[in-house]
């Protein structure tokens, strides 16, 4: 994919994330710059994902699991979407989850492929930030 | 409750913010009344948004989900509201 294209793309997305969607869902934007997109979901036991989005929208963002301080998680996440077990190909923890990129290259979902989901709706870099905070609240019980 | 369900006629102030916009717009509310089918206002909000399947959408307010097809007041809804919409977020198994 062109990077140009891609970075259009991104533009596009993240001008989406203004202060009044920003203040709603209770999250702080740590650094919007392609092709990463760094964003703290705010609660009693928050959660910070930088988002790698080469490569967006033929391919879905890479996504690196991090605690408000920006350190790895060493524990604490437990399944099964938030896996505290490493990802085969990034040895990090990760998300199992359609649009993280790491779910469609898992031996486990090779098959399920981003192509038939990236242009449904809420499929944009704010669905997905939507879907993996809604996702992160329910495991954690927030 | 105070009020039954399809009398009350209290005016609501809401928003709907979804990955796709924000209906009105960013910065106003659209009148709504307490008796109405939140679901009416969602599907307003997708019209302007241009947002074509929300059948696998949710909506939460203050971090609660409520039901669409019930009414503002049926939802326990009153005065400002500002309703997040988006596409449910799925399951892992990896």
């Amino acid at each position: 994919m062109h990077e140009a294209l891609a970075r259009a793309n991104f533009a596009r997305d993240v001008e989406l994330l203004s202060p009044t969607f920003l203040k709603n869902r209770g999250w702080t934007v740590n650094c919007v710059e392609f092709p990463t997109l760094d964003v703290t979901f705010n609660s009693d036991n928050p959660l910070r994902v930088r988002l790698r989005c080469d490569e967006w929208n033929e391919l879905p963002p890479g996504v690196q699991l991090l605690k408000s301080d920006g350190s790895e998680w060493e524990s604490g996440l437990h399944g099964p979407v938030f896996h505290q077990d490493k990802h085969p190909l990034t040895g990090r923890t990760f998300i199992c989850m359609v649009g993280a990129r790491e779910y469609h290259t898992h031996t486990s979902h090779v098959t399920d492929q981003w192509v038939n989901y990236k242009d449904k709706d809420g499929m944009n870099l704010p669905g997905l930030l939507d879907r993996f905070n809604r996702a992160w609240r329910k495991e954690m019980g927030l | 409750m105070e009020h039954e369900e399809g009398k009350a006629r209290g005016p609501v102030a809401v928003a709907v913010i979804t990955p796709s916009g924000i209906y009105p717009n960013p910065d106003d509310y659209r009148r709504a009344y307490e008796a109405e089918t939140v679901k009416v206002v969602l599907d307003a909000a997708a019209d302007k948004l241009n947002i074509k399947d929300t059948s696998d959408w949710d909506a939460y307010v203050d971090n609660a989900p409520i039901d669409p097809s019930k009414s503002f007041l049926g939802n326990g809804l009153s005065g400002i509201v500002e309703i997040e919409w988006h596409k449910r977020e799925g399951g892992g198994g990896a």
